[in-house]
C-alpha cells in the first residue's frame, strides 16, 4: 500500500542512496519495523514453548539456555503419551466442546431467527438481562451450578460441564448470529411463503443456508471458548477419567500429580494449542466480523 | 392470539398460528436460559450468603442471619485479597488500554503486512490462558526460565526473582495478564477505528490541524463509546478473573496475589463452605456495582465539561 502511495513522488526524491526514500515511504517501513516488533513479543513466546517442546531434557537446564533445540526430540511428547492423561483429556475435550456448541449454536439459531423476524414485547428488557449475564462473574455461577448438579446428582462430569458451557456462550454466540440473520433480506423468505411454503420449510430452505457461514463461525468460536475454559473445568472435571485438556494443562503446571518436565509440560501446551490454531484459521475473517458487532466473551 | 401477546411480523404481514408456535418453539429454550442464568444465580448466592450449607452436605440448610459476613470480614486475607485485586484490575487494565490504543492506531495505518499482523494480534486473544501460563512461567522459572538466565547474564537492572518473591509476584502476574489480554483491546479499537469516516480527518486537516489535534478531537472523540464499554467490561472481567491468577501463582507467595475470586475457590473446595463463599461472591458483586456507578457518573460529568 505504501508503495502505491509514494509512486506519484518525483524520481529525484529517491535521493542518492536506495534507502532514503519518500517520507511517508520511511514512515511506512518503521510503522512496519514496530508492528513486527509487537507481533514478535506475542508470538515469539509461543514459537519458543514449541521449539523448546522438541529439546532433549539435558538440553532445556542448559545454561546458557538456547533458543532453539541442537538436537530435536520427540521426548516431551512421548513422556506426555505415556505418563499424562492427554489422550483421555483430548478426547473429553473434544466431546465436551462439540456438546457445547452444538447446542449452544442450536438454541442461538432458533432466538436470532425469531428476534429478527418478529416483533415481541419486552425485547428491550431481555437485551438488557442479555448484557448482564454478559457480565455475571463466572464465580457466582460457580454456586448455583454446584448446587443443581450435586441435587442432580451430576457432580463431576462431562454432561454438567457441557451444559455449563452452553449457558455462558450463549450470549455470546447470540451477538455473533443476530447480525448474519438480520443480514438476511426479509423479502427472500417472504417470497418463499408467497409459492407455497410454509415457515419452517422456507426457514430450512432458505433461511439456514444463507446463514450457514455465521452459523460455521459461531460454532467454531464457542467450541474454542469451551477448549479453553479453566474454572469449570476444574470444578466438574478433575477426576482421571473425566479429565479435559485445560484441566491436565493446570494439573501439569501445577504439579500436583508428581513431578514433571518442561519438555512434557511445552509438549502438552503444543498439543492443547494446535486445535485452536486450526479453527482459528478457518474462521479468523468471521471472528473480526463478530469483533466488529462488538460482542465478545471475556 | 398473537395479537393479544403483542407479537407482530417485522414484515409486516399477518401472524399466522403455525408462525406463532413456530416462534415460540424456536425462541423459548434460550430465552429461558437466558432468564434463569441472569437470575437465578444471584438470587440463590444472595439466599446462599445467609444460610451454613456444608459443600459436601448440600441437603442441610441452617439459617444464620450474617454469620457469614461477620467470619468473612474476620478472615485475615479479606482485605488483602480486596486491595490485591483493585491493583490487579487497574494495573493491568491500564496498560492493556494505552497498549491496545497505540498498537490499533498503528495497525490502522495503512502498510504492507498489515493484515497479517492483525491475525497474529487477534490470535493472541483466543489461544488457551493455560498456554499462556505454561509459557510464562517456564521463561521466567529461575532453574530453566530463559528471560530470568538473560537478566542474570546482563546484569540487566530487573528484579529478577518473579513470581517467586511477595514483592515481585503481582507485577509480574500484572504483566503477564496485560500481554495476554490487550489484544482484546486492539480488536476492539481498531474494528471502531474503521468505522471512522475519513472526510473527518480531511476536514481536520484543512483546519490546519496536526497529528496530535488529529487524534485528540476526531479520533478520541468517536472512539469514547467504545473505550467505556470496553473499559467496563474488561474492568468486570479482570476483577473476577480466577484463572490466570490460579494459573499463575494460585494466590502465593504468602497470600501476595491471592484475590475475591481465589479466595471464594478454596473457600468452597478447602473450606467446604458453600455459605461463606456466597458471602464473598455477593461483597464482589457490591464492589462491582459500585466501581460501576462511580463509573458510569464520572463519565457523564467529564461529558458535560466537554461539551
Amino acid at each position: 500500500m505504501g508503495v502505491e502511495a509514494t509512486s506519484s513522488q518525483p524520481p529525484a526524491d529517491r535521493g542518492a542512496r536506495g534507502l532514503l526514500r519518500s517520507r511517508e515511504q520511511q514512515i511506512t517501513i518503521l510503522y512496519l519495523l514496530i508492528a513486527v516488533t509487537i507481533v514478535l513479543i506475542l508470538e515469539v513466546p509461543l514459537i519458543y514453548m514449541t521449539v523448546s517442546s522438541f529439546k532433549p531434557g539435558v538440553e532445556v537446564y542448559r545454561v546458557p539456555p538456547t533458543f532453539f533445540p541442537t538436537e530435536w526430540v520427540l521426548n516431551g511428547y512421548q513422556e506426555l503419551l505415556e505418563l499424562s492423561n492427554m489422550v483421555i483429556a483430548l478426547r473429553n475435550s473434544t466431546m465436551v466442546a462439540t456438546l457445547a456448541s452444538t447446542l449452544g449454536v442450536t438454541l442461538s439459531v432458533g432466538f436470532c431467527y425469531t428476534i429478527t423476524r418478529f416483533r415481541m414485547p419486552g425485547m428491550r428488557f431481555f437485551t438488557i438481562l442479555m448484557l448482564f449475564v454478559y457480565v455475571l462473574p463466572g464465580i457466582l455461577l460457580m454456586i448455583p451450578m454446584v448446587r443443581i448438579w450435586g441435587k442432580l446428582g451430576l457432580t463431576g462430569g462431562l454432561l454438567p460441564l457441557a451444559l455449563t458451557y452452553v449457558s455462558f456462550t450463549l450470549p455470546f454466540s447470540i451477538w455473533m448470529l443476530r447480525s448474519h440473520f438480520a443480514g438476511i433480506p426479509l423479502e427472500l423468505e417472504e417470497a418463499a411463503l408467497v409459492d407455497g411454503a410454509n415457515r419452517a420449510q422456507s426457514f430450512i430452505k432458505i433461511i439456514l443456508p444463507l446463514a450457514r457461514p455465521g452459523i460455521i463461525a459461531t460454532f467454531i468460536f464457542t467450541f474454542i471458548l469451551s477448549w479453553n475454559e479453566v474454572l469449570f473445568a476444574t470444578i466438574f472435571a478433575s477426576s482421571q477419567k473425566n479429565v479435559v485438556v485445560s484441566t491436565t494443562l493446570s494439573n501439569l503446571l501445577n504439579e500436583r500429580s508428581g513431578w514433571h518436565s518442561w519438555g512434557m509440560i511445552n509438549a502438552a501446551g503444543v498439543v492443547a494449542t494446535l486445535p485452536v490454531l486450526v479453527f482459528f484459521m478457518l474462521i479468523q475473517r468471521q471472528l473480526v466480523a463478530g469483533f466488529t458487532e462488538g460482542a465478545i466473551k471475556g | 392470539m398473537a395479537e393479544r401477546l403483542g407479537i407482530t411480523l417485522v414484515s409486516g404481514g399477518k401472524v399466522q398460528t403455525q408462525d406463532l408456535v413456530m416462534a415460540l418453539v424456536m425462541f423459548l429454550p434460550a430465552f429461558l436460559v437466558l432468564v434463569f442464568l441472569g437470575t437465578y444465580p444471584i438470587i440463590t448466592a444472595l439466599i446462599t450468603a445467609f444460610q451454613r450449607r456444608p459443600l459436601f452436605d448440600l441437603d442441610s440448610t441452617v439459617w444464620v442471619g450474617l454469620d457469614n459476613f461477620t467470619s468473612v470480614f474476620q478472615h485475615p486475607q479479606l482485605w488483602n485479597s480486596f486491595s490485591n485485586d483493585i491493583v490487579f484490575t487497574i494495573a493491568s487494565i491500564s496498560i492493556q488500554t494505552v497498549v491496545g490504543m497505540a498498537v490499533a492506531l498503528l495497525l490502522h495505518q495503512q502498510f504492507t503486512g498489515r493484515n497479517i499482523l492483525r491475525g497474529f494480534v487477534l490470535f493472541s486473544y483466543v489461544f488457551p490462558v493455560a498456554v499462556a501460563a505454561i509459557i510464562w512461567r517456564f521463561m521466567l522459572s529461575d532453574s530453566v526460565g530463559i528471560i530470568h538466565h538473560l537478566i542474570d547474564a546482563w546484569n540487566l537492572p530487573i528484579p529478577n526473582t518473579w513470581f517467586a518473591s511477595p514483592k515481585t509476584a503481582m507485577p509480574s502476574v500484572i504483566m503477564v495478564t496485560a500481554w495476554k489480554y490487550f489484544p482484546f483491546m486492539v480488536i476492539t479499537f481498531l474494528a471502531r477505528l474503521q468505522t471512522i469516516d475519513v472526510t473527518l480527518y480531511e476536514a481536520a486537516k484543512v483546519d490546519g490541524a496536526n497529528a496530535l489535534q488529529r487524534f485528540r478531537y476526531v479520533t478520541l472523540p468517536m472512539l469514547m463509546p467504545v473505550i467505556i464499554i470496553t473499559l467496563l467490561l474488561r474492568t468486570i472481567w479482570t476483577f473476577n478473573n480466577w484463572e490466570i491468577v490460579a494459573l499463575l501463582t494460585q494466590g502465593g507467595p504468602v497470600y501476595s496475589t491471592i484475590t475475591p475470586p481465589i479466595l471464594v475457590y478454596d473457600t468452597l473446595f478447602k473450606e467446604f463452605s458453600l455459605g461463606r463463599a456466597a458471602a464473598i461472591s455477593f461483597l464482589m458483586v457490591v464492589t462491582l456495582l459500585v466501581a460501576m456507578v462511580f463509573y458510569l457518573y464520572a463519565y457523564d460529568r467529564s461529558e458535560e465539561r466537554l461539551t
